[in-house]
């Protein structure tokens, strides 16, 4: 198991927006990440519309992908994680919030951010797409084997396709995409939040720029 | 998919309550300790129950509560009335929302699908074993139609009484109406019936009560969760 070994210095540089979707969890990806000792910032529409400076960013997940995607325009909220991207800053998905990073999803008729290629389709189990509960997920790289063997929460229906295939970092034993990455985007369709420690050194990895 | 063993709470003002068939109740502690002890033995997941009469305002505190103390998957079941409850709680931490699929209740289960996905709804369907003629497949039906993504089979005429899960009238009656796997509860008796359970491909989830509770005198204590044995 991978262990905090990360200094209080690199603690206090973090400033982690996480965008308030109003229909997402927020308050507990906040308090998640505070419990660690992260610094973090609710990013309100207000804060979009000043161009607030933050570290890096969340989108957090739970919601229907044209609702999320909808409010997003509304609020220019997608300018506003594009220029995160552009600043260098981390911009990290989760769950709904991973699979708008992609084009469009078979969910809804609205398309998604596009940053990278790829959409998300149902979940091709026997009897129900509903991918729901605590799984291991094997990361792929080498590198990243620490992260291995731990559980992490999933509850979705649709799940992501990458035009990239080197994009993908881990999967479940199903095969369904767990992690994926491009350069300082990331997605995460499972809930570090509700994953435990196991989530929690995800988030360390993405922080201290090891994932 | 994976199959998960759900300890379930039921809260009545603010303490846990150990049902048997719905009505006869056992205290069962405080909520706070038993989340906190399922948190702690990395439980699947917890369904809370707020079965209760007072406004869903005045329960927030205590749900707030089980928010912070845990880290693991949370359903929330009550009598919701309008999309802000559920939206509040989901909103807080609570990773599902859990409700009786009827037709009062079409156009929330709907619209909540619409906001949080289906993967959010838990659809709820009561039956008691004892009852021959139980309609639960108009029932069945609408969970379809709504598209429900989960629902969660409730036996009341086994509830908390320790003789089983009634697997003979579930494979008679309901099996052949089931799309999709779902979660039962309802009885369970021995950890070696978590293990039948859960290698039914129907079944997606075995929720108990009293199952996870040692009762003695009247009170139920002694928590205890099967994760290692099953």
């Amino acid at each position: 198991m991978k262990t905090n070994s990360r200094t209080e210095t690199n603690l206090k540089r973090h400033v982690i927006g996480i965008i308030d979707l109003d229909i997402g969890n927020t308050v507990k990806i906040k308090t998640f990440l505070e419990k660690d000792g992260y610094k973090t910032h609710i990013v309100t529409p207000e804060d979009i519309r000043k161009n607030i400076y933050i570290d890096s960013l969340i989108i957090p997940g739970i919601g229907n992908f044209g609702m999320i995607m909808g409010r997003i325009r509304e609020e220019g909220i997608d300018f506003y994680v594009r220029r995160q991207i552009e600043l260098g800053n981390r911009v990290i998905g989760i769950c709904v919030g991973a699979q708008i990073l992609l084009e469009y999803s078979e969910e809804s008729s609205t398309a998604g951010l596009g940053l990278l290629q790829g959409f998300n389709s149902l979940n091709a189990n026997n009897f129900s797409p509903l991918n729901i509960g605590r799984q291991e997920v094997l990361f792929r790289d080498l590198k990243n084997q620490e992260y291995n063997s731990s559980r992490f929460y999933f509850a979705h229906q649709y799940g992501a396709r990458l035009a990239d295939d080197s994009s993908v970092v881990a999967v479940t034993s199903s095969g369904i995409v767990a992690l994926f990455k491009k350069d300082n985007i990331y997605g995460l369709q499972f809930h570090p939040e509700k994953s435990g420690m196991a989530g929690m050194n995800v988030m360390h990895g993405i922080m201290d720029g090891k994932l | 998919m994976k199959r998960r063993i759900i300890p379930s709470l039921t809260i009545i003002n603010n303490e846990s309550w150990i049902t048997q068939n719905f009505q006869k109740n056992i205290y069962g502690g405080d909520p706070l300790n038993a989340v906190r002890f399922f948190s702690e033995q990395d439980a699947d997941e917890i369904c809370v129950s707020l079965v209760d009469y007072r406004s869903l305002e005045e329960q927030r505190k205590i749900i707030e509560g089980i928010v912070d103390i845990t880290s693991i998957p949370l359903t929330l079941a009550a009598s919701f009335r309008t999309i802000d409850d559920p939206s509040f709680f989901i909103r807080l931490g609570v990773d599902r929302v859990a409700l009786t699929i009827s037709e009062k209740n079409r156009y929330l289960i709907l619209e909540l699908i619409r906001n949080f996905g289906a993967q959010a709804v838990v659809g709820v369907i009561k039956y008691d074993s004892r009852e021959v003629d139980f309609n639960h497949i108009a029932t069945l039906q609408l969970s379809s139609e709504l598209e429900i993504s989960e629902n969660l089979l409730i036996d009341v005429g086994r509830d908390g009484v320790f003789n089983g899960f009634n697997i003979d009238y579930f494979n008679k009656k309901i099996a052949k109406h089931l799309e999709k796997p779902c979660l039962i509860r309802g009885g369970v008796q021995k950890v070696d019936e978590f293990t039948k359970l859960l290698n039914n491909d129907l079944i997606s989830g075995v929720l108990s009560s009293s199952y996870f509770s040692t009762i003695n005198n009247g009170s139920a204590f002694l928590l205890n969760y099967v994760k290692d044995r099953v």
